[in-house]
């Protein structure tokens, strides 16, 4: 355990110059965004507005009321998240790659260490873990800040003072990295952890087999997919729509994933411990 | 004793290894020889776990690799194994946190026999200072074998002689040491045991000094006979 968390703190260390740019990245391109659509309302209420052209309730009557909906549509906003989940995904696999790869051939020390290599595959799973959730932690701080920053330049008559929660809920995208209900989240999230633990026994694959390697990786993601996707695809040929309950086809993949970490949980340490090569 | 009994390894249809067998004792210092490519870096990667072999045992004082034995014995390769970014000090940071072994005051008597800083920037560092650097991390481990990969390979020969100095020191006395080169000359009188390899099997395993007192021979004309067979 001790060597786990020593680890992940080696990990997190080796990460965080480059993470700390992408947040930075993602956050300031949001900020902008934000004033730059606060300002752009403002000004087009001002010019339908001039003269007593048109009096707010007029405007509100023709226009949307400003709110942190409006912000959370803007390609200013979904591009940096976009940054975002491109990177982590890239992550998973540099987090890999660059101890081979590298100048300096880390990996001799990683796999000469006096620990289980499990350690090592952990704690490079709980540091993308703890990078994701991170991200989506600061965005909510974000969010909070950006609806602060609109309940001060945007007057309360043009302001949709939608709630925080309310405007998560109401995005398609936002609903997906924050989900409103904790059962939600650990579905999202579950799913998230056994897609790259997948994708790492497909790398320990190819670490371990190298060119017919990626074949076996590509068949195990493959396979896993498909496994997960049985249940529904089934249901869907055999009888055209959903024959099991929600609860009863909760359970069954579930238990499906559950199934699949295990599995790739076992077949990883047996790679690491057997079969990479430096 | 490290005895490494009719390894075989293959990578896809060439034969790196054919049938390699070999001991080497604590005290001793056995030196693999043999030109490049012919699978010397393989076998020590084997014994330390880093390459899986495709047949044959290779045992620890008895005993298979486990994570404990990286306690026991230390592999020093032919390029560094920490991470540029690392200063000296940080390299012996992430060594104390894992390594039961690790011992601080070899380590910094090392670093004042090599002449260097920690807080050198390891990205910093000539490759002959990269190789001291390399040599004191597995040096400074309270291990019972050391394995070293071609210390000598693209340095100067003002860090060679310090290198070889290592070896006729209270450093290494008592440990077991394999050393790979294609290179004797500068440690022929250092050797125990010499392993001639070509082609993935063992030509001749011999010792050096038996030769020389029996036959009047050296190391290099034992292999001169031994490749011109």
């Amino acid at each position: 355990m001790k060597n786990y968390l020593k680890l992940l703190n080696f990990e997190i260390n080796r990460f965080s110059k480059l993470y700390f740019l992408m947040l930075a990245i993602i956050f300031s391109v949001q900020l902008i965004s934000v004033f730059y659509h606060i300002f752009s309302y403002l000004a087009f209420v001002k010019m339908e507005t001039k003269g007593g052209r048109m009096t707010p309730e007029q405007f509100l009557a023709e226009h949307f009321p400003f709110g942190l909906s409006n912000v959370f549509y803007t390609r200013g906003f979904l591009i940096p998240i976009l940054i975002g989940v491109v990177g982590l995904i890239l992550y998973v696999f540099f987090i890999w790659y660059r101890d081979w790869m590298a100048r300096n051939t880390f990996i001799y020390r990683l796999l000469m260490l006096p620990t289980s290599r499990m350690n090592i595959f952990y704690a490079k799973l709980s540091a993308i873990m703890l990078f994701v959730l991170t991200t989506v932690g600061i965005q909510l701080i974000f969010l909070v800040l950006y609806k602060k920053i609109i309940e001060w330049f945007i007057p309360v008559v043009y302001r949709d003072d939608l709630s925080i929660t309310m405007a998560v809920v109401t995005s398609p995208y936002l609903n997906t990295i924050v989900p409103a209900h904790l059962s939600s989240f650990f579905v999202a999230y579950g799913l998230g952890l056994a897609a790259v633990i997948v994708v790492f026994t497909a790398i320990l694959f190819e670490r371990s087999f190298q060119l017919v390697g990626i074949l076996y990786g590509l068949l195990y993601a493959v396979f896993s997919f498909v496994l997960f996707s049985l249940p529904l695809v089934v249901q869907l040929l055999m009888f055209e729509t959903l024959y099991l309950y929600a609860d009863e086809m909760f359970i069954l993949m579930t238990a499906i994933v559950i199934g699949i970490i295990v599995v790739s949980l076992l077949t990883s340490r047996y790679l690491l411990n057997h079969k990479v090569s430096v | 004793m490290i005895e490494v009994k009719n390894v075989k390894k293959s990578y896809g249809r060439k034969a790196v290894l054919r049938d390699i067998s070999f001991t080497a004792k604590k005290g001793e210092i056995t030196c693999l020889i043999g030109v490049n490519g012919v699978g010397k870096t393989t076998i020590l990667n084997a014994i330390m776990g880093l390459t899986p072999i495709d047949g044959g045992e290779i045992l620890i004082d008895g005993k298979k690799l486990t994570k404990e034995t990286y306690e026991k014995v230390a592999y020093i390769p032919d390029s560094i194994t920490m991470l540029p970014s690392m200063r000296i000090k940080d390299a012996f940071a992430f060594m104390n946190d894992f390594y039961t072994s690790w011992n601080e005051k070899r380590a910094n008597e090392l670093l004042t026999f090599f002449k260097l800083n920690l807080e050198d920037k390891i990205n910093s560092l000539s490759k002959g200072n990269k190789m001291k650097v390399n040599l004191l991390l597995g040096l400074a481990l309270d291990a019972d074998f050391i394995l070293m990969d071609e210390p000598f390979s693209g340095i100067d020969v003002f860090s060679r002689e310090q290198i070889t100095k290592v070896f006729t020191s209270h450093l290494i006395e008592d440990r077991g040491v394999i050393i790979t080169t294609h290179d004797i000359q500068e440690i022929e009188h250092l050797i125990d045991q010499a392993v001639i390899l070509d082609n993935g099997i063992i030509l001749k395993s011999f010792y050096p000094e038996k030769i020389r007192e029996e036959e009047g021979k050296s190391i290099i004309d034992v292999l001169r006979e031994v490749i011109d067979r």
